[in-house]
């Protein structure tokens, strides 16, 4: 009894309570924003929650250590299922993203973001530089984030893909690059950028344009953002009141359950809402960080450091889109957008911080 | 790592910090555009027009009506088989079926199918059951008397506007006042509720009565267009009233244009002749001088005057006369319309009472007739006049008048001297049918003197009596009077009198049974070929619809007295 009080007490429950609040507003922001439209999804997204909780307690009770040593098979996992997704995945408005089964649909991109933090994490455990990595250490991991990332391009689901990326640059950065590679690699992609303008979708460049110029095309490609910023600075300090946000419940603010809940947030809760929220999350940060340092092992602090760029990554993307300093890019708002695949993810993502940070008490 | 980790906790500080300077930026500080945009952006004012008023005859008998038609519509990317469907569509609407398979093929969300289609119509595609088929239910003004009256009553523009006519002259009495209410509208556009109505309640378009008899109207506008045709005239017009009340029985203008089916390629039919248009009034002025000059003891009716056989000089111009008159009573020189003569009575009068006679008969201003657009005709000042131009007057050439003009000063001949101002406005009721307003007949001015009136009524009666110039306007057993008048019309490009354009005019009225005059009437024929002579051309068509006008009003022959030896 004692030892399982000891189970208990040395769960990290700040983490828990942080994840549950953000839960909690994000499911209130959900039935506010579809309970009109699409009641059903409300409930579809609290089913999520519950498998994604299982899938949370599934990767707490699971030791974190065993990632370490399944790293290539994961890899090797999430290419085929990225490679399937191109094959028989569904095709919804022009992109191939989703494996549907009946009412359920997964999207293994979301998958793959987890994966290959895994992957580089146990990469970066293994081989240690001491001055940090040159570019001939990164050739290699360039090459294996380039194939998935490649994959998601091709589905295509640019903001995926970008993401990925940045994890991927933001744990390298984390673990160390030499200077002067760092300086060549800069140089590379500053050079390389203008050239991926050719490889977007027209719809992409669109959408880059009107946020560069959002008054070109009102009903266009600037709708999203324009109404989002309606809706966020209509909501003033105190916002409208729970479920009456004209914004959303109108519909006049598209996508708002998914891209754009932020904006849903803002509307009804105002300024003061929004901002707690998003203490939450940087409190949810802050612990993920602190756990990786407080980590008993190269491979779990860097698990947790990519987790945490992981979600610095798309909380800041997500919520400055709403707010218009950032083009719409389909990034979720983790633990509030809706979206099976990425709560699952998430919640993944928190079983094994939490495994992480119980563990090191163990050994 | 760990310095790098510090690194990163600054970096999320400070990108949330941006984040947050963002949002108070757009919620706390600059938000009232954003604000306003919301607001602006579902609530909508709706303008709920009220039903416009009801034009009524002077029986109550509809001559414009605002009724709800429905119109069908589709959205050709619901229809699975345009081939077929407009084919049937083409059949119950009678449509062609190539052309609506073309618009039903179209990749647009919404076509016309048939504006304004008829219950029926609509009963039977309803009947059919298609997807992608709507009705929507519009309001159009409908006129039954169609084209007779359409140069009075106007139109109406498809946001209910009145733009011609009395619907533009009552325009404000038949809208009512619409109501606005304020709605909330979603993302797309769809209303999701209104705020509840205003205050103010709406007040429906009140009813217009008219003077109009509907039936006098119809015989007038059919025996107009008949004389035009028959006459390969230009385009004429008659008036009929009530010389003691100044109201309007019939207006009719010839051509017109048919109100029900508008198309806007002809905007000359649309014209009120009788009211908007000028003419040299010609011999139908005659009887007017000799009133004055009777009134003003210039002359009595037996006096007689030197026709000098057909022609007589004044200055170098030379004034004929139709015939070869010599010594004629004042009397006969109205009956048989002689111009010399008439020069030779007009001398009496001097120049500045003549121009008093014509203003205070009302040629040169509006006679006030509720209906937009009245011309003020053109009656030169005296000052400017030459011997000439006072010779010419004398038979009616040399100024311009109006339909409407004309037939209050000579209502004012026949009805004891008074110029009563005409009008076509009997009473306006509102929505529930109770009379709000009445029009009451304006006496503008009296004339002449009644015992002056009664000479001028017997002088003309001679004119449609036996050899007069008005004979062929005689009714049988009624007693006609009037006057004809063939104007010569001044050629545009020459700026002459023209030789073969002519305005052929009969003034004149049936009296009733004690020997009052129960109505007046002008009927003018412009430009009639190859005849041209008022008594050919008009007074036919004076008698035609006198016919009608005592049938429809119920007016009884003159009294006989009875003699010996009279059979039953």
């Amino acid at each position: 009894m004692k030892r399982y009080q000891k189970v208990i007490n040395n769960i990290d429950r700040g983490l828990i309570v942080t994840v549950l609040l953000i839960i909690l507003v994000g499911l209130l922001c959900l039935y506010s924003a579809t309970r009109t439209v699409n009641p059903g999804i409300f409930t579809k997204q609290i089913l999520w929650i519950l498998l994604g909780s299982i899938c949370m307690i599934i990767f707490f009770a699971m030791d974190y250590r065993i990632l370490k040593n399944i790293y290539w098979p994961l890899y090797l996992i999430t290419l085929i299922l990225l490679v399937c997704v191109l094959v028989f995945g569904r095709d919804i408005a022009g992109a191939r993203r989703w494996f549907t089964f009946g009412q359920v649909s997964f999207q293994p991109s979301e998958l793959a973001k987890i994966t290959l933090i895994i992957w580089i994490a146990s990469y970066g455990s293994i081989k240690k530089g001491i001055q940090g990595y040159n570019i001939r250490d990164l050739a290699f991991p360039f090459l294996i984030i380039s194939v998935p990332v490649i994959l998601i391009l091709l589905e295509p689901d640019l903001g995926t893909a970008g993401i990925i990326t940045l994890i991927a640059t933001g744990i390298f950065l984390v673990i160390g690059i030499q200077r002067s590679s760092l300086i060549a690699i800069l140089s590379m992609v500053s050079v390389s950028l203008p050239a991926g303008w050719l490889f977007l979708k027209d719809y992409q460049r669109k959408r880059i344009l009107a946020f560069l110029d959002p008054s070109q095309d009102p009903l266009g490609s600037s709708y999203c953002t324009i109404q989002s910023k309606i809706a966020i600075g209509s909501g003033r300090l105190l916002g409208k009141g729970f479920l009456h946000g004209t914004q959303t419940q109108l519909r006049f603010l598209p996508e708002h359950h998914t891209d754009f809940i932020f904006s849903v947030v803002a509307e009804e809760w105002g300024f003061i809402g929004a901002s707690i929220l998003v203490l939450l999350y940087l409190l949810l940060i802050t612990k993920i960080i602190y756990i990786g340092i407080k980590a008993k092992d190269r491979f779990g602090a860097l698990v947790c450091f990519g987790i945490a760029i992981y979600f610095i990554l798309h909380v800041f993307i997500n919520i400055s889109m709403a707010l218009g300093i950032m083009p719409v890019v389909g990034v979720p708002l983790p633990f509030i957008s809706y979206g099976g695949s990425s709560l699952l993810v998430n919640m993944m993502c928190i079983g094994i911080i939490l495994s992480i940070s119980w563990r090191r008490f163990i050994f | 790592m760990a310095g790098r980790v510090k690194l990163i906790l600054y970096m999320l500080m400070s990108m949330l910090a941006l984040l947050g300077i963002r949002a108070f930026d757009l919620q706390v500080v600059t938000n009232t555009d954003l604000v306003s945009r919301v607001y602006n952006r579902i609530d909508h004012t709706v303008k709920l027009s009220a039903r416009r008023g009801f034009i009524l005859d002077r029986r109550g008998q509809p001559l414009a009506i605002s009724v709800s038609v429905k119109s069908i519509a589709a959205n050709p990317r619901m229809i699975r088989n345009p081939g077929l469907l407009s084919r049937r569509l083409a059949k119950i609407l009678s449509l062609n079926a190539s052309r609506l398979k073309k618009r039903l093929s179209s990749r647009k969300y919404f076509v016309w199918i048939k504006r304004y289609a008829t219950p029926d119509e609509v009963a039977r595609i309803d009947r059919l059951n298609i997807k992608g088929i709507s009705y929507f239910t519009e309001t159009r003004r409908f006129y039954p008397e169609g084209i007779s009256l359409a140069n009075v009553l106007g139109i109406v523009g498809i946001d209910g506007d009145g733009l011609e006519g009395l619907e533009l002259y009552y325009d404000k009495v038949l809208k009512g006042t619409p109501r606005y209410v304020v709605v909330e509208q979603d993302g797309l556009g769809r209303i999701i509720y209104a705020r509840g109505l205003p205050k103010t309640s709406a007040r429906e378009g009140e009813t217009v009565c008219l003077t109009i008899d509907r039936h006098l109207q119809y015989i007038a506008f059919q025996a107009l267009r008949e004389a035009v045709m028959k006459n390969n005239a230009r385009s004429g017009f008659v008036i009929i009233t009530n010389p003691m009340t100044g109201e309007i029985y019939a207006m009719a203008s010839f051509p017109s244009f048919n109100p029900n089916n508008l198309s806007y390629t002809d905007l000359l039919s649309h014209k009120n002749r009788a009211v908007v248009d000028t003419f040299e009034p010609g011999s139908t002025l005659k009887p007017i001088w000799v009133a004055w000059g009777l009134d003003n003891n210039l002359f009595n009716p037996n006096e007689k005057v030197f026709c000098e056989n057909g022609e007589f000089k004044v200055h170098r111009t030379t004034i004929h006369d139709h015939e070869k008159f010599g010594w004629l009573t004042v009397s006969d020189v109205v009956k048989h319309s002689s111009n010399i003569g008439m020069v030779k009575l007009v001398s009496y009068i001097e120049p500045r009472s003549m121009y008093k006679c014509l203003k205070s008969f009302g040629f040169g201003t509006q006679t006030g007739l509720d209906f937009p657009g009245e011309t003020n005709g053109l009656v030169r000042p005296y000052t400017r006049w030459t011997s000439v131009d006072r010779a010419e007057l004398a038979f009616g050439q040399g100024l311009s008048v109006s339909g409407i003009q004309l037939i209050t000063a000579f209502n004012a001949l026949v009805n004891g001297g008074f110029i009563v101002r005409p009008h076509l406005l009997k009473y306006i009721g509102d929505a529930h049918g109770n009379i709000i307003h009445t029009s009451i007949s304006t006496i503008e001015r009296r004339v002449i003197s009644s015992s002056t009136s009664e000479k001028a009524l017997e002088i003309m009666r001679q004119v449609a009596s036996d050899g007069g110039t008005g004979e062929k306007a005689q009714i049988k057993n009624y007693q006609v009077f009037g006057k004809t008048g063939t104007a010569q019309k001044v050629d545009p490009i020459t700026g002459t009198y023209s030789k073969n354009a002519y305005v052929a005019t009969f003034v004149g009225g049936i009296m009733d049974t004690f020997g009052r005059p129960a109505l007046t009437m002008i009927v003018s024929i412009n430009e009639p070929h190859p005849y041209h002579y008022a008594s050919e051309v008009a007074c036919p068509v004076f008698r035609k619809i006198g016919h009608g006008c005592i049938n429809t009003l119920g007016l009884y022959p003159v009294l006989k007295v009875a003699r010996k030896g009279d059979t039953r």
